[in-house]
């Protein structure tokens, strides 16, 4: 009988091995021994991977810092333009506000026609009481011409040039308007002061007037167009053997905090100078 | 070049004075930024362009404000005459001429402004222009002169020594 080679043996017992080992795990018998001798390893894997992530996150952590600061610096520069923008707009609506109101008053007197201008400055000069506008002749402003808020008079126009325009304030010195007042029913002349006050002068002294009393234009002079509100009586005064009655008036436009006004374009101021006699010679 | 220089300069110098300054009250006087500046330009400077830069000044203020325009000349070169004779006569102490040219040249423009408007025959108060505008305004005008000449004079200095680089 031929013998049978020691190797042959060998494969045999190594197929009968995996075959045996083949067919426990197809029937499921092997995964139990598996997962125990699995499990410690698993064990070891997480505990080496927990270190290993915290190590990497010890030398990651500082350049997060840094994504994060830059991050907390774009933030920062968008809630500085953010504000800037809140800003830019409150003011804007201010200005609406403003130009609404404006726009109420210009609505309220449809036989006028107006035009808006922006206060961009104030004259140098500390003895003079001037503004300067944003609109010129370029726009239909001419000298002469009124200049109103939705609260009163504020002035008239003194010198235009294409795009701008100086307005003499009621409250300079040199500015005299007429006037009528309401309740008293009478007229005088309000006139500025260097101060910025104003007062009304040339008052009958027989008239009776009283504090609170309202002070429109009169229209005479042809200098404003008539019914234009500009303040009330504070203070009557009546020195005694005065030839007219005086009173400081509190003006109802604000002049300080001028920041938009409206130009009566229609309205053309007469000059009666030439009208008025001169002394014989 | 200096004038071509400091013709912005003035430029922004006027924006300020009608749009800030002017706001900026003691009583009812206000600082005049122009002429501080050219005192302490003339002061400052080692050439002649104080003159050109003061009818420069003179002519953008006279064609924004309502006063006479020989006022304002005529006070803007003062300014320049007074620091170009301080300069020669106390150039020990410039900041000392500063402030009397300041004085000197802000008392006559007011008193000026004042006598040139009475003319026009606008019928100012006198007690009440000197106490509420004319004091008001030379003491602003002093006020502002010591940090208006340190600006100025860094500013020459640069200006010079940019000028002899070149």
């Amino acid at each position: 009988m031929k013998k049978i080679p020691t190797r042959t043996w060998q494969r045999l017992a190594i197929a009968l091995v995996v075959g045996g080992v083949l067919v426990l795990a197809i029937s499921g018998m092997l995964s139990r021994i598996i997962g125990q001798a699995v499990n410690p390893l698993i064990g070891a894997q997480s505990w080496f991977s927990t270190r290993v992530n915290a190590v990497v996150e010890f030398f990651t952590v500082p350049r997060d810092v840094l994504t994060l600061r830059e991050q907390n610096a774009a933030l920062q520069n968008e809630v500085a333009r953010l504000q800037s923008e809140i800003l830019e707009l409150q003011q804007q609506l201010v200005e609406t506000d403003i130009l609404y109101a404006l726009l109420d008053f210009a609505r309220e007197k449809p036989e006028n026609t107006y035009v808006a201008a922006s206060v961009i400055g104030k004259d140098p000069s500390p003895f003079l009481n001037y503004i300067i506008l944003d609109h010129g002749s370029d726009d239909g402003v001419f000298k002469g011409m009124p200049v109103v808020t939705e609260q009163g008079l504020v002035g008239s126009i003194d010198a235009v040039t294409a795009s701008a325009a100086r307005v003499k304030l009621i409250t300079d010195q040199s500015s005299v308007v007429n006037v009528k007042l309401k309740k008293a029913k009478t007229e005088a002349q309000v006139q500025g002061s260097i101060t910025g006050d104003l007062s009304l002068e040339m008052v009958n002294p027989s008239v009776q007037i009283t504090e609170g009393d309202l002070v429109f234009t009169s229209g005479l002079g042809g200098s404003y167009p008539p019914e234009i509100f500009i303040g009330q009586v504070l203070s009557p005064q009546l020195k005694e053997n005065a030839l007219f009655q005086t009173a400081s008036i509190q003006p109802s436009v604000d002049f300080q905090t001028l920041r938009a006004v409206l130009i009566i374009t229609n309205f053309k101021p007469v000059d009666i100078a030439p009208l008025i006699p001169t002394p014989m010679q | 070049m200096a004038v071509i220089f400091s013709i912005p300069i003035l430029l922004v110098l006027l924006v300020i004075q009608s749009t800030v300054a002017s706001k900026v009250t003691l009583l009812n006087g206000t600082a005049d930024l122009l002429l501080v500046w050219l005192a302490a330009w003339a002061l400052s400077s080692k050439d002649r362009s104080g003159y050109i830069l003061a009818g420069i000044a003179s002519a953008l203020v006279s064609y924004v404000t309502a006063i006479p325009w020989y006022i304002y000349f005529s006070a803007y070169f003062l300014v320049i005459l007074l620091a170009r004779y301080f300069s020669q006569k106390l150039w020990e102490s410039p900041l000392l001429a500063m402030l009397t040219i300041i004085m000197i040249a802000s008392i006559y423009l007011y008193t000026f402004t004042f006598i040139g408007l009475r003319i026009k025959g606008i019928d100012y108060p006198l007690n009440v222009s000197l106490n509420q505008v004319i004091i008001p305004s030379v003491f602003l005008n002093l006020f502002i002169a010591i940090p208006v000449f340190a600006i100025v004079k860094d500013f020459s200095k640069w200006f010079y020594r940019s000028e002899n680089a070149s």
